[in-house]
C-alpha cells in the first residue's frame, strides 16, 4: 500500500522518517493541518518529508482518514474502537505524537482519549516510565507532594 | 536536547528530487538526515506539552492528584488556572462526567451517583447507583444545598435559629473547603423566606453567593453578596425590588438557578400587581433585572411554577390542571421572545393520573436532545425524546438516598482562591 502510486495525477508524496514514500490524495493530505500550507505549492515531483512520522504511523493515519468517512454515522464509534484496539501502549504513544505533529483532524481527540484511558488508573511510576519523565523531586519533596495530594491516593495500592 | 512544542510546528520541510524546495521553516539544512533530530532518536520519545495537556485534561481529578507527583513540571502544569479551566470545560461539555447529587434521608450526608452515562447504560443497582468511594460520601448535617457549580458544592449551615447562618463550600474531590462569614437578620413573615444562590463570575474569575431575605422593619427585600476570596463580608446589592417566591414543599426552589453569569429566582414584582416574574441578578456587576415568563402561560393556583437549568439555559415549568406538564426553555438569556416550549407531557402518558407537586423534575438534556426527568420520589425516571414525543423508562432505585435536583462535575477548582 505504501509505495503504490495513487491513480490521481495530483497526488501528494509524503516521506516518512524511515524512508518510505506514500502517495496520498489531496483530500487526505489536507486533513493533516501541518502540511496543508505545503500542498498548495507542491507539484507531483515534490516530496514532503515528515521527520517525526514513521511508516507504521502514517499507514494508520491514512487508514483512519480513509476508513472513517466510509463508516456509517452509527458505526463511527465502533470503527474508532477497532482502530485503536490492537495497538500496544508504545504504539499508541508513538501514534499520538505523529498525529499531534501532523495535526490530523479528529484523530488527536481519539488518540488523547485512548491514552488518557490507558493511564487513568496507573501508578505515578508507570506514568513516569511511559512518558520518559525524569522525577526531579527530591525524596523529601515527593513525600510532601504525596502528602498534599493524599486524597488522590486513597484506596490506591502502592506498587 | 532542547525541545518545545513550537519546535514541532517549525520542523517540517518540503524537498524535491531536482531542486531543494524549502517551503518552510527552520535554519536551512543540506541533508535529510538532519531532519531526524527530533523525537525519533530517543529511546522514550517525549510528548510535546500541548499533547500532554490534551491527555491530562481528559483524566479524572483523582488521577490528576496522583500525577502531580510525577515531576515538578507536571505539578506546575496541573496547578495552573488555565489548565484547571480547560479541564473543567472538558468535564462540563462531556455529559459522561456529570453525576447526580443525592442526600441521605437520615440527613447526615451528601452522595454522588455514578456518572450519568453509567446510570443510563446500566440502571441496575449493581454497582450501587451512588458511588461508594469515600470521596463521594460527604458527611454533614443536611440542611440546604445552595448550589453546585464548576465542581464546587455549597450548603447552608444554621446556628441556633434559621436567621443566623453561613455557607460551607467544598470541592468533594480535592476536599478543600471554606466557609463564608456568618450573617443574620430579623425573621420575616411567612410570605418571605430567605433564598440563596451560588455561581461563577467569569469577568472577575470569582465565585459568588447571593442571599435574599426580607427585612420586616424596613418592609423591603435585601440582597447580599459574598465573594469567595474577596472581602470577608456580605455586601449589600443596591436594590432588589422583588419578593422571592417558592412553594414550601420544594426545597431546591429556594436556590437560584445559575445561567450565563446570572442567578435567577421566581419572584413577584410588588409594583406590578404581584405578577410572577424571574428576578435575575447579574453576579458580575451585582445588579438585578426582571425577566417576564412566556406570555401565553396563564398560571393558576395549582400550577406549581418552577425554574430549572437545562443545556445551559434557564427553563421554566408548570403543571396544567393536573393534566400535563409544560417545560419552556429561554434560548437566549434575558430575551423574552426566545422562550421556546421544549415539551408538553401528559401524566396519563406515563401511567399516572396526576403528579406529586415536586415532579416531574427535569435533570439534564442528553446528547441528542432527550430530556432526563424524574417522575416520582421512588426513583422512576424517564428519558423523553421531544422530537419523537416518545420516552423510555429508567428505574434508579436507591435505598435511603434521595436525589437532589442538581448535578455535579469533577474539577480541580478550589474554594480557597489564592489572593
Amino acid at each position: 500500500m505504501a509505495e503504490k502510486a495513487s491513480p490521481s495525477s495530483n497526488s501528494i508524496s509524503l516521506k516518512t522518517v524511515d524512508g518510505k514514500i506514500f502517495k496520498v490524495s489531496p483530500a487526505i493530505a489536507n486533513q493533516m493541518l501541518t502540511i496543508q500550507p505545503l500542498i498548495k505549492d507542491s507539484d507531483s515531483s515534490t516530496i514532503i518529508s515528515l521527520p517525526d512520522v514513521a511508516a507504521f504511523h502514517l499507514t494508520k493515519i491514512i487508514e483512519y482518514l480513509e476508513g472513517k468517512p466510509a463508516a456509517a454515522p452509527s458505526a463511527v464509534d465502533a470503527f474508532e474502537a477497532q482502530f485503536v484496539k490492537d495497538l500496544s501502549p508504545e504504539e499508541l504513544k508513538g501514534l499520538l505524537i505523529a498525529v499531534g505533529y501532523l495535526k490530523v483532524n479528529g484523530l488527536v481527540d481519539l488518540m488523547a482519549n485512548t491514552v488518557a484511558k490507558l493511564i487513568e488508573n496507573k501508578s505515578v511510576e508507570y506514568v513516569r516510565k511511559f512518558f520518559g519523565v525524569v522525577n526531579d523531586f527530591t525524596p523529601a519533596e515527593e513525600a510532601k507532594c504525596r502528602q498534599e495530594h493524599a486524597w488522590a491516593f486513597d484506596g490506591v495500592d502502592e506498587d | 536536547m532542547h525541545q518545545t512544542s513550537s519546535h514541532f510546528s517549525h520542523s517540517i520541510m518540503s524537498t524535491s528530487n531536482h531542486k531543494r524546495q524549502r517551503t518552510v521553516l527552520q535554519p536551512p539544512c543540506q541533508n535529510d538526515t538532519l531532519l531526524l533530530n527530533t523525537t525519533t532518536q530517543r529511546s522514550v520519545p517525549l510528548l510535546p506539552e500541548e499533547l500532554m495537556v490534551e491527555i491530562l485534561s481528559r483524566l479524572p481529578v483523582k488521577s490528576l492528584g496522583q500525577f502531580c507527583c510525577v515531576s515538578k513540571h507536571w505539578k506546575s502544569i496541573i496547578s495552573t488556572s488555565d489548565f484547571i479551566k480547560y479541564h473543567l470545560h472538558r468535564s462540563a461539555t462531556e455529559f459522561l462526567h456529570h453525576r447526580l447529587l443525592g442526600s441521605d434521608v437520615l440527613g447526615i450526608g451528601l452522595r454522588f451517583s455514578r456518572s450519568l452515562r453509567s446510570l443510563i447504560d446500566n440502571p441496575s443497582p449493581s454497582p450501587p447507583l451512588f458511588d461508594e468511594n469515600p470521596q463521594f460520601k460527604i458527611l454533614y448535617f443536611c440542611t440546604l444545598i445552595v448550589g453546585s457549580c464548576n465542581g464546587l458544592i455549597c450548603w447552608l449551615n444554621y446556628f441556633r435559629e434559621y436567621e443566623d447562618h453561613n455557607i460551607h463550600y467544598l470541592n468533594p474531590l480535592t476536599r478543600v473547603e471554606s466557609e463564608s462569614p456568618r450573617f443574620h437578620h430579623r425573621k420575616g413573615d411567612l410570605t418571605c423566606f430567605t433564598v440563596f444562590g451560588f455561581g461563577y463570575d467569569h469577568v472577575s474569575d470569582r465565585y459568588k453567593t447571593v442571599a435574599i431575605y426580607c427585612d420586616p422593619k424596613a418592609k423591603k427585600t435585601i440582597a447580599r453578596v459574598y465573594t469567595l476570596g474577596g472581602e470577608n463580608c456580605w455586601r449589600k446589592i443596591k436594590s432588589f425590588p422583588f419578593i422571592p417566591r417558592w412553594s414550601s414543599a420544594s426545597y431546591t426552589n429556594r436556590c437560584g438557578k445559575f445561567v450565563s453569569g446570572t442567578l435567577n429566582w421566581l419572584a413577584t414584582n410588588p409594583n406590578d400587581r404581584g405578577s410572577l416574574i424571574v428576578a435575575s441578578v447579574d453576579i458580575g456587576n451585582e445588579t438585578c433585572v426582571e425577566i417576564l415568563l412566556p406570555s401565553v402561560v396563564k398560571l393558576q393556583l395549582n400550577s406549581r411554577p418552577k425554574l430549572w437549568v437545562l443545556g445551559g439555559c434557564l427553563c421554566f415549568s408548570y403543571n396544567f390542571n393536573d393534566i400535563h406538564f409544560d417545560l419552556w426553555q429561554m434560548k437566549v438569556h434575558g430575551v423574552v421572545d426566545s422562550w421556546t416550549k421544549l415539551i408538553t407531557i401528559s401524566y396519563m402518558d406515563f401511567g399516572m393520573d396526576h403528579c406529586f407537586h415536586n415532579y416531574p423534575r427535569p435533570f439534564f438534556i442528553l446528547e441528542k436532545g432527550e430530556i432526563l426527568l424524574q417522575i416520582n420520589h421512588h426513583g422512576a425516571f424517564i428519558i423523553y425524546n421531544p422530537r419523537l414525543k416518545s420516552f423510555q423508562s429508567l428505574w434508579l432505585e436507591s435505598n435511603n438516598i434521595i436525589f437532589e435536583g442538581t448535578t455535579h462535575i469533577e474539577s480541580l477548582v478550589s474554594p480557597c482562591p489564592i489572593l
